[in-house]
């Protein structure tokens, strides 16, 4: 045992001299993964309910489904409540998003960043962020009854355009922060005139942070019911509008194939923002 | 797309005037008499700030020439108003002869490497190398061929695919010079470009921008606070301070001969004695010092003193040396030895001279100095007495420093 011991020091030290590669291996390890397991299932089991619930054949919600259909699914799909649902909030949700990223961007580029964490300039960032949709919506309601907003699409657009300005202007803050002035300097320099230096040098750095905020703030319009409840006035039919009007009469398995459908669209939405968010913590890092 | 074509063909004049990047350079045929930069009566305030206050310099053409200063003197301001990122308020400004007034940074062709590099980061070294040919519609073969001759001349032909952020504090210094004079510019500009880099690295770097402009010969102003940076590097040295220009000259002469006190100290270190003029002869002057010691001396450049005038005379430490006193000889300086310490390949030591002046001396170990005790009676003398030089006595103390 002695003579093996000393035979295999060589082997031990040399894993001395690399300890980060040996102490992830530690037994602690499991029960870290086991808590981790159980949080997931308590984050997603909520979501993942809506498909097995969409995909059942009978005329009532239930669990598990007796027989697995996409009847339900193909009936939200032709109907055209629901068709015209989806396209309202499409346009709500882009609508919002451009508002947003203008606003957003601007304010992020005229705001120095050494001054985005001033107390002020936070508490107006952090404002639609913290107070609750409710609040905002009375708000907005009683403004927009003046201007004869209420009842519109470009009310709720406004509205949650205001909500996304945050999202916009911490991503873009972000995404200027990689952007040294020297560059423009060089780049006029070098014989690009403003609008070039515009297009090859700023866009490309600050691109990525302005495109996560605007996918952000139209998921957030997209899955949003407060301010259409009460700014639409029952004639804006967003998708979370229509599904809360429904489910007040009855909740049939149709009510979970739009749940479902909404689902995927956002995940497919966070899954893009997800892979550009990598791309921009990539050109961080070069930076 | 008119301005682009005119940008183009801006290009292909400047290209039958200067060489290639990667070829030995024939030197340019042009008229020699028009400068390539010259500043005439420049100023600039910002704030409330005189930055740059009346500036007239030349810069000859194929000359590298320093404008060294310490932070806040309006060297980098001067630089910015010939990039055209900031209008003089008073003067003119010609590169090659162009008054460059009303032409805005893109269209005055010149090279700039920033103290930052400014590479940008989301393209590829290449892809940096090649941007200002693309801004003059050069595109296909010529822009490979050109982007490869400018990286070769770096010694960076292989990393042309690597992105900025993978390089090394020295190879993003050479991309941004190959990125400055790869579409042959009208000059170039330096703002303080080693200055991030460690000791080391920044001589071997003077060195291969040396050698690269001796090969080429394009005209630059560059800008540095580093003196020893400033003598290694150009043929031509202009010290700013407070926004006026204390002395221009070649790196000899600026050295050797300072125009005035504030020269003489940020250059290198000196003695300044104050002496009186006894007897001025075709080329110099006889000078001496309030002990009495009695030293033939040339002038500062442009300085000229009459006999009976009060001066300072200029005494590098590197052209004394300390040697034991006896009685009854001729010292420039006699005194006490107030400390010595050996400082690599020399030894610095420093005589107190009696009223309480230090004078500075340095030498090469193996001279008397080694053995001389502290506080012992020496002789301060000059090991090489043509290098003392007068000056006149700066009117107001802040001049100084």
């Amino acid at each position: 045992m002695t003579a093996v011991a000393e035979k295999t020091r060589p082997a031990i030290s040399t894993q001395r001299r690399r300890p980060r590669f040996v102490k992830p291996r530690k037994p602690r390890r499991i029960g870290t993964t086991t808590l981790a397991t159980l949080v997931l299932i308590f984050l997603l089991a909520p979501t993942a309910m809506v498909f097995p619930l969409a995909l059942n054949s009978g005329r009532v919600l239930r669990f598990p489904p007796d027989e697995l259909s996409t009847v339900h699914l193909q009936n939200v799909a032709t109907s055209s409540v629901w068709q015209d649902a989806l396209w309202t909030s499409v346009q709500v949700g882009l609508g919002a998003a451009a508002i947003a990223t203008v606003i957003g961007t601007l304010t992020a580029a005229v705001i120095p960043s050494r001054r985005i964490f001033s107390l002020p300039i936070q508490l107006a960032v952090a404002l639609p962020l913290v107070l609750p949709p409710v609040v905002l919506a009375v708000a907005w309601f009683g403004l927009f009854s003046d201007l004869s907003l209420v009842g519109t699409k470009l009310g709720i657009i406004i509205g949650h355009g205001f909500m996304g300005v945050p999202f916009v202007f911490l991503n873009v803050s972000g995404a200027l922060s990689n952007l040294n002035p020297e560059f423009l300097l060089a780049a006029r320099s070098l014989g690009a005139r403003a609008h070039i230096v515009f297009l090859r040098i700023v866009l490309p750095i600050i691109g990525p942070g302005v495109l996560a905020g605007a996918v952000l703030t139209f998921v957030i319009s997209f899955d949003e019911l407060i301010l259409p409840l009460f700014l639409g006035a029952g004639v804006v039919p967003t998708i979370p509008q229509v599904l809360w009007s429904q489910i007040q009469h009855t909740t049939t398995p149709e009510i979970a194939a739009v749940a479902a459908i909404t689902t995927t669209f956002t995940l497919t939405i966070l899954v893009i923002y997800l892979v550009l968010a990598r791309s921009f913590g990539a050109t961080k890092k070069v930076q | 797309m008119t301005a682009q074509t005119a940008a183009s063909a801006e290009g292909a004049g400047s290209a039958e005037k200067t060489a290639g990047p990667a070829t030995a350079a024939p030197v340019e045929k042009t008229d020699q008499s028009t400068p390539g930069l010259e500043l005439v009566g420049v100023s600039k305030t910002l704030g409330n700030n005189l930055v740059v206050n009346d500036v007239s310099m030349k810069v000859h053409k194929g000359e590298m020439f320093t404008l060294l200063g310490s932070s806040g003197s309006g060297k980098t301001t001067t630089l910015n108003l010939i990039a055209g990122f900031l209008e003089p308020d008073e003067g003119e400004i010609f590169i090659r002869g162009r008054n460059v007034a009303s032409i805005p940074p893109e269209k005055r062709g010149l090279g700039i490497v920033f103290q930052t590099y400014a590479l940008f980061p989301h393209m590829s070294v290449a892809q940096n190398v090649a941007f200002p040919l693309r801004q003059r519609g050069i595109r296909g073969a010529e822009l490979r061929r050109r982007v490869k001759d400018a990286l070769t001349m770096v010694e960076l032909e292989n990393r042309g695919g690597a992105k900025p952020g993978e390089l090394s504090g020295g190879q993003k210094q050479r991309v941004a010079l190959a990125r400055g004079l790869v579409f042959e510019p009208e000059m170039m500009l330096f703002d303080e470009p080693l200055g991030a880099l460690d000791r080391k690295l920044r001589q071997q770097l003077q060195e291969e921008l040396r050698e690269i402009h001796d090969r080429i010969k394009f005209t630059a102003l560059y800008v540095t606070h580093d003196q020893e940076e400033a003598l290694a590097l150009s043929d031509e040295v202009a010290v700013m301070t407070r926004g006026i220009i204390a002395q221009s000259a070649t790196n000899t002469e600026i050295y050797d001969r300072p125009a005035n006190a504030f020269v003489a100290q940020f250059l290198g270190d000196a003695n300044l004695l104050s002496v009186t003029v006894q007897d001025v002869a075709n080329s110099g002057c006889v000078v001496k010092t309030n002990t009495g010691s009695v030293t033939s001396a040339s002038f500062g450049a442009g300085v000229s003193l009459g006999t009976g005038e009060a001066g300072l005379l200029v005494a590098r430490p590197e052209a004394l040396e300390v040697v034991a006193r006896e009685n009854g000889e001729d010292c420039l300086v006699a005194g006490t030895l107030s400390y010595k310490r050996f400082v690599g390949q020399d030894i610095l030591a420093a005589v107190d001279d009696g009223t309480g002046g230090l004078i500075q001396v340095r030498e090469r170990p193996g001279g008397e100095l080694e053995s001389l005790e502290i506080d012992s009676k020496v002789c301060v003398r000059w090991r090489d007495s043509d290098k003392a030089c007068v000056i006149g006595v700066p009117e107001s103390e802040d001049t100084m420093m």
